[in-house]
């Protein structure tokens, strides 16, 4: 037979414990929905380099047979839908207040990359962007000097 | 079989499955943001699990009383329910990044496409789980999952900075690029100190502790296989920091995907290095994944009194295994969908903070009640660490979502 104040203690802390989840989820959704700002930016423009960073190595290591090309192919194609995702970020990011000269430099960028990731899907496609593997190097350098100007403002 | 190798059997299996999707990514980026400087906290959590699970292991042997019923008993019906629902909502998020995991695993090693070896996976599991006993599962699994022991080796070759590495042990002010990073760092603090304490192991290993039938006699058996298999798997996250550190740091790479852990291991052992680590990956996600739909079984037979356990036969204890089926059907279900398993990650990782304190405070109180543990109740040892890590884990999740929120997902 539970008593009246266990029956309380026990109200006080599923109202305690829905807070939290409520509070959890609430967050989620406000953090998503937050209109974009310079960190922002500097955000997704760091997604973009460690993605360019990625794909260099992934090419490199084909390139140097040190990993079958079923698995660089699977892994870019992996890749590719985090780069679409960041791509599609970039673009339609309206950063308050605007930054257009960065967002001009990051956008082709991303571009590049998507272009690229995508690339080696196509027959023979591994063979040539790892070929070209040292290109997405100089992308991730580009991006992670735009990262670092943003930082530094 | 003799108990020296039961010993054996269960330090490697404690250790083999102790990473799961989630550990793996945090430690791999942490490392590559902040080299070693969160190494201490792996060593923190690592103490942790190993105090609350060699408590829940305990309680199980002493008194035959899993997780849930004590967390019922202890916190009332209604806080034991809020519990449960939120206890198991992190099952099934965890179980479904697992499963997304050991798909984008397969489909690295075969090229298949990503949604047919989703439905794979789901059967697989389904099949695994029905027709294999439990040992055999924990063993299989278990063990499988020691192939990530390539990491150690790779950070081995890698020639890492062992000074380095053993001052990232002792916690300090962080050597950080502003307050954001500050701020960043805190967060990957909070998520690596919650991978590693998931609350789904200690439901999995109290629960697994009364399968196996353990006894007071066993408590010797669990302290032992809790301090040295968790202790040996920590290892297995340290060289995961260091690869971060060492490796994708250096590279600019802020690792997410399962592949890009197994690019370390190729970049040190070509196309052996890179099959043992893909290989050891599926074992460790494939475990994770049937500990966390077991675990939402056991919770929910545990808080409603249902007949549960996998030493039954699936119709002798039908709404359990019609619970851990439907936790399979609906994580896949849910990756189906075309959810990223890696964000289902992130958010497992920041909801199961939320529910660790609610999950270790009645078990702490159980095995600190001499009159229901008796001679077996915690020393002062336990009680302090208890205590302690009750504490840790308490600030953990109240600081858990402002981090989440200020660092923009834990993203900068």
């Amino acid at each position: 037979m539970t008593t009246r104040l266990q029956r309380h203690r026990a109200l006080r802390e599923a109202l305690v414990l829905i807070v939290l989840l409520v509070a959890a989820v609430a967050s989620m959704v406000w953090v998503s929905q937050r209109p974009a700002g310079p960190d922002e930016l500097q955000i997704s423009v760091a997604t973009l380099r460690s993605q360019a960073a990625e794909l260099q190595q992934t090419l490199a290591a084909s390139a140097e047979a040190s990993v079958n090309p079923r698995f660089a192919r699977s892994h870019a194609l992996q890749l590719a839908k985090s780069v679409d995702a960041a791509r599609k970020e970039l673009e339609g990011m309206a950063v308050q207040p605007p930054l257009p000269p960065v967002q001009d430099e990051a956008r082709p960028l991303a571009v590049q990359i998507a272009s690229a990731v995508h690339a080696v899907q196509q027959p023979d496609g591994l063979r040539s962007a790892s070929a070209a593997a040292a290109g997405q190097r100089q992308v991730a350098n580009r991006l992670d000097a735009i990262e670092a100007t943003l930082k530094n403002r | 079989m003799g108990k020296a190798a039961e010993l054996f059997l269960g330090i490697l299996t404690a250790m083999g499955g102790f990473v799961e999707i989630g550990e793996l990514t945090f430690t791999l980026d942490g490392g590559a943001h902040f080299g070693y400087q969160l190494l201490w906290v792996t060593a923190l959590g690592t103490l942790g699990i190993m105090v609350y699970c060699e408590m829940a292991g305990r309680v199980a042997a002493v008194k035959r009383r899993p997780v849930f019923s004590l967390i019922r008993e202890r916190n009332g019906f209604t806080a034991a329910l809020a519990t449960l629902l939120a206890a198991n909502i992190v099952n099934l998020l965890t179980c479904t990044a697992e499963i997304g995991g050991v798909a984008l695993i397969w489909q690295l090693m075969s090229g298949w496409p990503y949604r047919a070896l989703l439905v794979a996976a789901m059967a697989f599991f389904l099949l695994v789980v029905w027709f294999m006993p439990f040992e055999w599962i924990e063993r299989v699994f278990g063990l499988g999952g020691l192939l990530m022991i390539v990491f150690i080796a790779a950070v081995w070759t890698m020639g890492p900075d062992w000074g380095e590495m053993a001052a990232g042990f002792v916690p300090r002010p962080p050597q950080v690029q502003g307050p954001r990073d500050g701020l960043l760092y805190a967060y990957f603090a909070v998520a690596l100190m919650s991978s590693i304490m998931l609350p789904y192991e200690t439901y999995f290993y109290a629960s697994g502790g009364i399968e196996d039938d353990w006894k007071p006699s066993d408590i010797s058996l669990n302290r032992f296989v809790v301090i040295v298999g968790f202790g040996l798997g920590a290892l297995l996250s340290v060289a995961l920091v260091a690869i971060g550190a060492e490796f994708f740091g250096p590279h600019r790479i802020e690792p997410q995907l399962p592949g890009t852990a197994a690019l370390a291991a190729a970049a040190q052992f070509g196309k052996l290095g890179l099959f043992i680590a893909l290989l050891g990956m599926f074992f460790a996600f494939a475990g994770a994944a049937i500990e966390t739909a077991l675990s939402g079984a056991y919770n929910l037979a545990q808080f409603a009194g249902w007949p549960w356990g996998k030493y039954k036969k699936p119709r002798e204890a039908g709404r359990f295994s019609l619970t851990w089926i439907a936790a399979f059907v609906v994580g896949t279900l849910v990756v189906m969908s075309g959810i990223d398993p890696v964000k289902v990650v992130e958010y497992s990782i920041v909801f199961s903070v939320v529910v660790l304190p609610f999950t270790y405070f009645p078990v702490l109180m159980v095995a600190n009640d001499r009159r229901i543990m008796g001679e077996h109740a915690n020393g002062l040892l336990a009680k302090v660490l208890g205590w302690f890590f009750l504490v840790a884990i308490t600030v953990t999740a109240l600081a858990a979502i402002p981090l989440f929120i200020l660092t923009h997902g834990g993203r900068g």
